[in-house]
């Protein structure tokens, strides 16, 4: 974080200068009417008690002017404030999306985290109150505290006597406690964000949790998490309610204090009786705008860690920085990893290290190896979510970060295919939004009508139907580099069939890498690459690989493995185990963190 | 000033806490109240010169200020108490109702949408609740019995703040409807784009890779902006009550003044006592639009909580059978379902025995009605005609809870909580020991990948690139319905991701468990005892595998078809 979260909000109020000096003017002429009209009611009274005769009318008339600037004043100065904080918030919110979209997918923090962003939208809707009733507010509490005192001088000084040190305590009382009410706000945000991201999962995850009767205990965690933000919330609520009680105090004892202090001025003869009242009123009365701020800034410690929460997303840096200019990838390109190294965070393993193989146009490479080998992170890296830590890839003889529209010439049918609630046809238009969706449909073999909804995550379709839909959208954008990581998983047999024919044509004039776990897919594949912790172990076409029984790929398509605990070698197990080597894919799985 | 009739039922549970919180802020008004009158009175007592009066009123002041600030406190503490117990309540309750609507509703809700309404909707209803209502009664209380008191004092001051206070109270409620109305249209709005946002956000990898995030993003700021076109429509109105109460609460107070000074022989016990009354009166008005503004949002909010309260629930749980057959058949009966708002039927007069221990294998095009057929089974929807009965018993005897209970299901993309391994495991069975979930998962051969990962079964899925493939989240799920230990199986396309692993482990888990086998690759399906294949919602074939490739049907063509690819 460059600056304080709270300076750069104040820097972004001040991008709408006209607006702010419109609620500041407002709000001064308000509370400075209100205080007029004190003064005047308080100096009309003390007259009165005192015996004195005083034109009414033409007072009666300068309060019925008052009145109605305070109205007029007041009810303005709500309007342009709310107007301009809820302009503000519209900005923040596009700049905290903005952001999410230039910090995802994280290489470090996984899906929780996009949840956890997703409630900072909460976190903008706080700041209105910052926007609306904080800023302009405290700049005119000063203003009017100021006059209140400079005048009460004017009549005698010694009125300040209970008032100016009751002042400060006013002044001074969010600033003793500001530690702790920001320590309060923070885990109130965390408590309130875990709390949200918890409803979301279970939303999403409620087939699983009917499906295993585990709803009530899901129920009970989630009211634990409610307890929890109920004690945050009343730890934070006994400082700002100690708070609070004080100010009353303050006020009440300034009051009553001041109150004291005429009495005796009045009764020593020097002070008039009539200038009692506006005495009272201009020592003390005057505080009411800074109490009013000050009741505010108890909740200082919410306002921050929202604040600091929206600030830390919309200044985080980019996982990867702007494409710099570079040549125009050549037509009809290849794909070359050059050495390329990777690792997920400084202090964690190198998952790629030295990785180098091509994939040449209108060729299809199958990327093979077991979970956790790499195949996953040579496909963010070819999408180009983060920038490999050494070597490069290049397209065309470009490297990617010289790219300026890489979605147009690398296009994926992801492993978790995420659609967007919509038609079926804005799914498939997604990274080409002109494009008409019915051929593309027509070529993943999805005979739905485009108009069809997709529901949230694509909800309202079958497993088969998504994976259509993902490859209709890949083949919608028609760029030259098609990458399908597991693609046809879901597919039945009749639709495998034809799509697997659909893919091979589209193949044929691009570069096309496949992540494979089908023995059936990877023997179609041109050229193979086998990943083995992080490095190309071997690569080649597949009768030559295979013809090489001590070869990784023969090993990896070897049924043994150490999880086979049973039975291993009896005769029903062996005849399963051929048939299942021929239909569907290889064992294997051996662990690793990432991928 | 809303006092929702809906929001007011809702509240039912804590009317206790929320007297107690009404009864405090009226103790607090009556402190204002009271050293009001003290001042008044030692104002009153310096008029006429009497010091030693003025002294002693002060000091009462000050006993009673010393004892508000306490009092204060005290409120602020109850407030908030009140307030968790509301939330807690109200989001269980919230909660329940999501898993009594079920999957069904699901499909066509929300998430960012209920997410709003559970979350932050409760969070502003709290104050709603806890402040606004108990404000509420200490508005219409304080003003009246001061007004009556002044009239012993001054008539015609009395009179004057009579018509204001009455004037501050009613005036507003013609725009409460209005109010109300655009608050509900601001919420869906604000729901609608939380959705949104979070869509956006969960899929944003999905929206880098085509170059959308862009797109995306600018119609999300469009939308950001129509919110704040909306909220100000709200305001508008919104405002017009804060001006008129403004104007009320300052002319008021003038007014009252004017007619203590104008008096022809003004008693200083009398004009003091109005200016400080005034200033009373009004002070639980100005507060009550405070907190108007902290509860608004809550209020807004009632909508979204309508259409979770009111939506009806597919099924009812009506049953009262908690007791689920051991290896039981199951009778689908000319079973004929249409989904809601869908025109054509999913299935159509759809008849299967499984019989007891047996294993039917549904085979069939995607879309043909299979997943329909699971989702019937697990009575997520109940058919619109035909009967399934288990054991005879039909599926509405059991309680929901019950038939659930009793059929372990292995669904084609299984859904992995935020939290480690262990407690994704758990979640069939909550007090399983470490030794069982390590048995479960070695069952489903899911345990050498698992002992792999960077801290084992406490290893937290998602975070920091650890993700599962498609193969081992099979596995995990396999390993969850290992531990249910339930007397059916449902096996929904249970088999698109499945490795040799998977496949082993797939037929321990059959033995001895009624099996529904929901597939579309046919490796899986050979062994079946039966299979029955199920075209635009019609069963077209049933039989076993040498019966069905004699008969030369479209299982027959299903399986050249796949033989040939393999």
């Amino acid at each position: 974080m460059t600056a304080s979260p709270m300076r750069w909000l104040a820097r972004t109020v001040g991008e709408h200068r006209r607006a702010f000096a419109s609620t500041l003017v407002s709000h001064l002429l308000g509370q400075l009417a209100a205080l007029g009209i004190a003064v005047t009611a308080a100096w009309l009274v003390g007259h009165a008690v005192a015996g004195r005769t005083t034109p009414l009318d033409a007072f009666a008339g300068i309060l019925a002017g008052l009145v109605l600037v305070a109205t007029l004043a007041t009810w303005w100065e709500t309007y342009v404030a709310h107007d301009l904080a809820y302009l503000l918030l519209a900005r923040l919110r596009g700049e905290v999306y903005d952001a999410i979209a230039r910090i995802s997918p994280s290489r470090r923090l996984g899906r929780r985290s996009g949840d956890l962003s997703a409630t900072v939208l909460s976190d903008v809707e706080t700041l209105e109150w910052l926007f609306a009733h904080t800023l302009a507010q405290s700049l005119t509490a000063g203003t009017v505290l100021t006059l209140g005192t400079a005048l009460a001088v004017l009549l005698d000084p010694r009125l300040l006597v209970v008032s100016l040190p009751v002042t400060v305590c006013v002044l001074t009382l969010p600033l003793w406690s500001r530690r702790m009410s920001r320590r309060h706000g923070e885990e109130l945000r965390e408590a309130t964000a875990e709390l949200a991201a918890d409803v979301i999962d279970t939303v999403q995850g409620m087939r699983e949790l009917t499906a295993f009767g585990a709803l009530e205990r899901r129920r009970a965690m989630l009211a634990e998490r409610t307890r929890r933000l109920a004690r945050v919330q009343a730890a934070n609520a006994g400082r700002g309610g100690l708070e609070a009680a004080l100010l009353d105090l303050l006020v009440a004892a300034a009051a009553a204090g001041t109150l004291l202090v005429v009495a005796t001025l009045v009764r020593s003869g020097d002070l008039p009786l009539a200038h009692g009242p506006v005495a009272m009123v201009l020592a003390a009365g005057s505080l009411g705008p800074a109490v009013q701020v000050a009741l505010l800034l108890k909740e200082y410690g919410t306002l921050r860690a929202a604040a600091g929460r929206v600030h830390g997303l919309v200044t985080a840096p980019a996982e990867v920085s702007p494409p710099s200019d570079g040549p125009a990838p050549a037509p009809a390109p290849d794909v070359v990893f050059e050495d390329v190294h990777f690792r997920y965070s400084a202090d964690g393993p190198e998952v790629l290290r030295g990785v180098s193989f091509t994939i040449p146009h209108g060729k299809t490479v199958a990327l093979v190896g077991r979970s956790g080998a790499g195949k996953t992170t040579c496909v963010s890296l070819l999408l180009r979510y983060w920038d490999p830590d050494r070597g490069r890839i290049l397209l065309g003889g470009t490297p990617l970060d010289q790219i300026a529209d890489l979605s147009s010439h690398v296009t994926v049918v992801p492993q978790d295919v995420h659609l967007f609630a919509g038609t079926i046809g804005d799914n498939v238009r997604l990274g080409a939004p002109s494009a008409d969706p019915a051929p593309a449909l027509a070529r993943a073999q999805l005979t739905l009508d485009p108009d069809t909804m997709a529901g949230e995550r694509g909800v309202m379709l079958s497993g088969g139907q998504r994976a259509r839909v993902a490859i209709a959208r890949a083949l919608a954008v028609d760029a030259p580099v098609l990458i399908l990581d597991e693609a046809i998983a879901n597919l039945d047999p009749e639709n495998e069939a034809r799509l697997a024919d659909a893919l091979e044509v589209a193949a044929r004039d691009r570069a096309t890498l496949v992540i494979a776990h089908r023995l059936s897919t990877i023997r179609r594949a041109d050229h193979i690459v086998v990943l083995h912790d992080g490095r190309v172990a071997e690569q080649g076409a597949f009768e030559d690989l295979i013809a090489d029984s001590e070869g990784h790929l023969s090993r990896l398509f070897r049924l043994r493995s150490p999880e086979v605990s049973d039975e291993p070698g009896s005769e029903r197990w062996l005849d399963q185990a051929k048939q299942a080597l021929c239909r569907i894919r290889y064992p294997g799985d051996r662990p690793a963190g990432q991928h | 000033m809303i006092v929702h009739r809906r929001l007011l039922q809702l509240s039912g549970a804590v009317r206790a806490p929320m007297a107690a919180c009404a009864g405090l802020g009226l103790a607090v008004s009556a402190a204002h109240v009271g050293q009001a009158l003290l001042l008044a009175g030692a104002l009153a007592a310096l008029a006429r010169g009497d010091h030693d009066t003025t002294v002693t009123l002060l000091a009462w002041a000050f006993a009673v200020i010393a004892g508000r600030a306490a009092l204060l406190w005290v409120r602020e503490t109850a407030t908030v108490r009140a307030g968790a117990l509301i939330r807690a309540r109200l989001r269980d309750r919230l909660i329940e109702r999501l898993g009594l609507l079920g999957p069904a509703h699901l499909t066509e809700a929300r998430t960012g949408s209920v997410q709003t309404t559970v979350v932050d909707g409760v969070e502003g209803l709290d104050a709603y609740f806890s402040r606004y209502l108990p404000q509420v009664v200490v508005t219409f209380c304080v003003p009246v019995a001061l007004v009556g008191w002044l009239f012993t004092v001054n008539a015609a001051a009395a009179t004057v703040l009579a018509a204001a206070v009455i004037g501050v109270l009613v005036i507003p409620r013609l725009w409460d409807v209005t109010l109300l109305r655009r608050g509900r249209t601001r919420w869906t709005a604000f729901a609608d784009l939380a959705s949104d946002y979070l869509e956006a956000v969960q899929g944003v990898a999905t929206l880098r890779a085509f170059g959308a995030s862009g797109r995306l993003g600018a119609g999300l700021a469009a939308r950001a902006h129509d919110l704040y076109t909306t909220t100000m429509r709200q305001l508008r109105v919104s405002l017009i009550e804060t001006g008129v109460s403004a104007f009320l609460v300052q002319a008021g107070t003038v007014a009252a003044v004017l007619v203590a000074v104008s008096a022809t022989s003004p008693d200083a016990w009398s004009v003091f006592a109005v200016l400080m009354t005034t200033t009373e009166c009004f002070r639980p008005v100005r507060q009550l639009s405070e907190y108007w503004h902290a509860g608004y949002l809550g209020i807004t909010a009632v909508g979204g909580l309508e259409d979770l309260l009111s939506a009806e629930p597919a099924v009812t749980d009506t049953g009262t059978r908690t007791t689920f057959p051991d290896r039981p058949e199951i009778v689908f009966d000319r079973v004929t379902f249409t989904y809601p708002g869908a025109s054509a039927e999913a299935v159509h007069e759809v008849t299967l025995t499984i019989r007891a221990g047996e294993t039917v294998a549904l085979i069939g095009p995607s879309g043909a009605g299979k997943s329909t057929v699971a989702a019937l089974l697990q009575r997520h929807y109940d058919p619109g005609s035909g009967n399934i009965t288990i054991d005879g018993s039909l599926l509405a005897d059991f309680t929901l809870s019950g038939l659930r209970a009793g059929i372990a299901v292995v669904a084609q993309d299984t859904y992995l909580f935020h939290g480690t391994i262990a407690d994704n495991l758990r979640l069939a069975r909550p007090d399983a020991s470490d030794a069982d979930l390590e048995r479960a998962a070695r069952d489903a051969d899911a345990h050498g990948f698992i002992s792999g990962l960077p801290d084992g079964y406490a290893t937290v899925l998602g975070e920091r690139g650890t993700t599962l493939s498609g193969g081992q989240r099979q596995r995990v799920a396999i390993a969850r319905a290992l531990l249910v230990d339930a007397p059916v199986l449902l096996l929904d396309e249970a088999t698109s991701h499945v490795d040799v692993h998977g496949e082993r482990a797939l037929a321990r888990l059959k033995k001895g468990r009624t099996c529904l086998l929901i597939a579309h690759r046919l490796s899986t399906v050979r062994d079946a005892d039966r299979i029955v294949v199920l075209e635009q919602g019609r069963i077209t074939e049933t039989g076993d595998h040498d019966a069905l490739t004699t008969a030369g049907g479209s299982y027959h063509r299903l399986l050249a078809l796949q033989e040939t690819r393999a």
